[in-house]
């Protein structure tokens, strides 16, 4: 038995080493990786990291305000003084927070109706669920996110209740896609015929199967949602100030250009940067199932 | 005695709505199973052998006929089906590919109808069944248990098909062209475990083919199919020294062969010609008429009736019937 | 019979790059076409029978390097020759049928369209002369109505009469070699024979070199001159089709006829212990001695060398050595 384990232990391993060897090949998904990681320690540990941490909230320091980028100001520092690259590091974590509560809600969501929708497919559940996603998915998102927003009073909280509102019938719509094809393997089947359960058949046969796509949806939306929150932020319907939001920085810093040109150009290039390394990390993870 | 056939299908049609049209897949067929034996469906693409078999096994439901199985009536939509039918019929299907999930582990798949139908109850009491399954499909459980799809031949796959389709001890399996995926020495090695198995349970089974030399080793009876229509059923020996239907002619003169032994047993007189027809539009008549050498004009109007030429021989053509 | 020498590989080794290393497919492969032969090569799947067929062609996916070998064509060999000469080849000289009709046509464009384009890109020639050339081509390839056909999209003619189309576009002009690897099998029994008749009697009557690489034992029987039999990356046994067939001589070969079931239906075959080799650590000497009943001890030192055993018959088994 122990020789056994040790098999199935190398098997695993085999799987890894060939997943990473389709990542890897390309350098642009390292680089992705790597941005992405440096992004998650810059929000995970933004306090130990951002050089003036107090900076993040309530702190004015007029004698220092709208200073050009120094050594002890990398990024320079803002109207109120305050220091832009502590406040870019911890925008970071408000916006990794915010693409995970969005996607936190909207994956199982979409995923589960999407599931259920495909293997549905000829019934009236999997049509009706269908088309309420077409409804969403029909409406641009900004301006739903915007309508929804400016109905509710504008808090980082609504924000990211409206992008999710407007962001789960794009996964219905992939495991729509998934199961239908998938419900028609051999494998499907075979499961029928033997009388497993549908829950079984939707969740353990044929979710698996997704899990590669859904994966590399996650990653490449973590840029996406980010964006979406920081739109919403600029036009102020998102996180209000003092919260170091990137959105908002951008918006606050461009009264000042073009003469101030550091208040909002670090962020605006901080949400580049982050939208960046997800689109590549998310590339990668797609050859890395794919290949 | 009624008794002795485990499987009878009555005037079996399914026919599929496309936007094309109706495609008359299989069209009132009927034949019958004796217990124990192994009949052979042989049949080109588009002859219905494979609906016919997806039919019996509950993954469709018929659009009219009946499918006694233990003179129970199983033509009712699977969801209806009695659990303790699922467990008794089983299928091996065609493509090794798509038989087996690829997320998976080969002791999950082979162990999923266990689990269905309640018949462990502990992980190792699984372990120990899936391997001696295993054993019984020749794949050493030490090297297989834990592999996934991808790591395993066509032939590994298939293996593992059968071990999950015998799992549950059906005591019918319907086998859907399992071999026609793999190397000759491969489907050797498959062909040798299922006639063991077939030995050892007892086995009950449907074998649905498009080789005549690999059904001529397997099965004790013979059905031909063309365009959804039976047109000839007879014991495997009396079929290859007589066989009478001019299609079934014509399929066993276009089989290659490799020794003159069996160059003697091929019809001669008779070579191949034109296409296959439409299941969707199928010939007047006889379906055959149009590629067949002895067409006459009975065969553009009327459909021939299966008859019974000889004992356990049947044959549905007008050069036999209306003599 | 005159023996003009058309294709000769010597030696070929091929292998491919991937995530566990390189892979040693080809080990060594020699083969001979002579003008106007029918040859056949049979062997398993993974056997290294399609990355040969390619190499002819260097249609080689990217990943793949030759590590050594050479192959001759009409005395020049091809894995030096440049772009230019290379498209001349492949436009006019040697051509290739594929295992899937359906993916081999593009199925956005007319039956016609894909062979004018073919024709006008390779002959340079007028849109009137393309179509005759075209259409006689299918009428060549039995095509009932061949205007009909030359209207047609791919996915409006059947599998047979796809492949059809693709012989028919095979052997348009002067081709000198016909390379068909598994050009029947995913047709029905019936087609698989009318096709195969149509293509040994068109190869015949143009007298064109024919490579007909199957795994369908008994068609390659019916239908060629000679035959190579592939293991794992090396020919182990060639000769005159009937004497390959009615006495096979490698363990292997013989094994393998073994295991095609027979119409006569008496015993059947345990099929060969083991599976074919893993080509990252392929076996020392001889590929099939893990397989092998009759394994000598030389047979895991060195790669056996060819013996002609009967006329014209050879094989590589140290079982036939003085």
């Amino acid at each position: 038995m122990s020789a056994m384990l040790a098999l199935k232990e190398w098997l695993k391993t085999i799987e890894i080493k060939k997943k990473w060897y389709n990542f890897s090949r390309s350098p642009l998904s390292l680089i992705g990786l790597a941005i992405s990681l440096s992004t998650i320690i810059m929000a995970v540990f933004a306090p130990w990291i951002a050089p003036y941490p107090q900076h993040a909230g309530f702190f004015t320091d007029f004698a220092h305000a709208k200073q050009p980028p120094s050594w002890q100001h990398w990024f320079g520092t803002d109207e109120f003084g305050r220091d832009v690259l502590s406040r870019t590091i911890f925008g970071f974590r408000y916006s990794l927070m915010m693409a995970a509560v969005v996607l936190s809600l909207v994956v199982p969501t979409g995923v589960i109706l999407g599931l259920i929708a495909g293997y549905y497919r000829e019934r009236w559940i999997g049509k009706v669920i269908m088309r309420i996603a077409d409804i969403f998915i029909a409406v641009p998102p900004l301006v739903l996110a915007l309508s929804v927003c400016s109905l509710l009073t504008p808090s980082a909280f609504h924000a990211m209740m409206a992008v999710s509102l407007m962001w789960w019938p794009w996964y219905t719509r992939l495991l729509y896609n998934i199961t239908s094809s998938v419900k028609e393997e051999y494998f499907v089947y075979a499961a029928k015929v033997t009388g497993a359960s549908s829950f079984h058949i939707m969740f353990k046969e044929i979710f698996p199967n997704a899990m590669g796509a859904v994966l590399t949806k996650v990653t490449l939306d973590v840029g996406w949602v980010i964006l979406l929150g920081a739109s919403l932020s600029f036009v102020g319907l998102g996180a209000q100030p003092p919260t170091p939001d990137l959105g908002t920085m951008v918006a606050d810093g461009a009264k000042f250009l073009p003469d101030y040109w550091w208040i909002s150009m670090f962020p605006a290039l901080a949400i580049s940067y982050v939208i960046l390394g997800f689109n590549l990390l998310g590339d990668g993870i797609k050859d890395a199932f794919e290949g | 005695m009624e008794d002795e056939y485990i499987l009878k299908i009555q005037n079996l049609k399914k026919y599929f709505e496309t936007p094309y049209g109706t495609v008359k897949a299989v069209d009132n067929i009927s034949l019958k199973v004796r217990k124990g034996t192994t009949m052979g469906l042989v049949g080109e693409s588009g002859s219905g052998k494979s609906t016919t078999g997806h039919v019996v096994v509950g993954l469709f439901p018929p659009t009219s006929g009946k499918i006694l199985f233990k003179d129970r009536d199983i033509s009712m939509p699977l969801e209806k089906r009695p659990k303790d039918l699922k467990r008794d019929i089983q299928m091996v299907f065609q493509d090794p590919a798509s038989s087996l999930n690829p997320k998976k582990i080969v002791r999950d798949i082979v162990g999923l109808p266990l689990k269905v139908h309640k018949m462990v109850e502990t992980r190792e009491e699984l372990e120990e069944k899936v391997a001696k399954l295993l054993e019984m499909v020749e794949l050493p459980p030490e090297d297989f248990m834990y592999r996934r799809p991808a790591d395993l031949g066509g032939g590994e796959k298939q293996a593992v098909s059968i071990a999950r389709a015998i799992a549950t001890n059906p005591s019918f399996v319907i086998f859907d062209e399992p071999t026609s995926a793999l190397d000759v020495s491969i489907q050797a090695k498959i062909i040798n475990s299922i006639l063991n198995i077939q030995r050892e349970f007892k086995l009950s089974s449907l074998f649905i083919t498009h080789d005549l030399s690999l059904m001529r080793n397997i099965s004790s009876e013979v059905t031909i199919m063309y365009l959804g229509k039976v047109c000839e059923i007879a014991p495997t020996d009396v079929f290859f020294q007589k066989p009478l239907h001019p299609y079934t002619q014509m399929l066993l003169s276009s089989v290659p062969v490799l020794t003159e032994e069996e160059e003697k047993l091929k019809p001669k007189g008779i070579t191949s010609q034109g296409e296959i027809g439409s299941p969707i539009n199928p010939p007047s008549g006889c379906r055959f008429h149009p590629r067949c050498p002895y067409a006459k004009d009975i065969c553009r109007k009327k459909e021939p009736k299966l008859v019974e030429v000889e004992p356990g021989h049947f044959v549905a053509c007008h050069l036999y019937s209306e003599r | 019979m005159s023996k003009e020498v058309l294709l000769e590989i010597k030696n070929l080794h091929v292998g491919y790059k991937t995530h566990m290393g390189v892979s040693h497919v080809l080990n060594g492969v020699n083969l001979t076409v002579h003008k106007g032969e029918r040859v056949g090569v049979i062997g398993e799947s993974g056997s290294g029978k399609t990355t040969t067929m390619k190499s002819i062609l260097r249609i080689l996916p990217s990943n793949a390097i030759i590590k050594k070998g050479e192959i001759f064509y009409k005395g020049k060999n091809v894995l030096e020759m440049k772009e230019d000469e290379l498209l001349n080849l492949r436009r006019k000289k040697i051509s290739m049928i594929f295992q899937d009709p359906t993916s081999a046509l593009n199925p956005l464009f007319k039956v016609g369209q894909i062979m004018l384009d073919i024709i006008k890109y390779s002959y340079k020639l007028e849109d009137e002369e393309a179509k005759e050339m075209a259409l006689k081509a299918l009428k060549e390839a039995a095509l009932p109505d061949p205007e009909r056909v030359f209207d047609s999209y791919p996915f409006q003619l059947s599998g047979g009469m796809r492949q059809r189309v693709c012989i028919a576009l095979a052997l348009i002009g002067d081709r000198e070699l016909i390379i068909a690897d598994e050009p029947t099998t995913n047709l029905d029994v019936t087609i698989k024979a009318q096709v195969l008749n149509l293509l040994t009697s068109l190869v015949r009557e143009k007298n064109v070199g024919w490579i007909f690489v199957s795994q369908a034992l008994g068609a390659v029987r019916e239908n060629v001159d000679r035959v190579y039999v592939m293991y794992a990356g090396n020919i182990i046994e060639w000769g005159p089709s009937r004497k390959v067939f009615s006495n096979p001589l490698h363990p292997y070969t013989q094994k393998l006829l073994e295991c095609v079931p027979k119409l006569t239906g008496k015993e059947f075959s345990k099929g060969i212990r083991g599976r074919i080799p893993n080509y990252f650590k392929p076996p020392s000497g001889c590929r099939f001695h893990p397989r092998c009943d009759y394994v000598l001890d030389e047979c895991k030192k060195s790669v056996p060398e060819a013996v002609e055993v009967e006329h014209e018959h050879f094989v590589a088994c140290n079982l036939y050595r003085r």
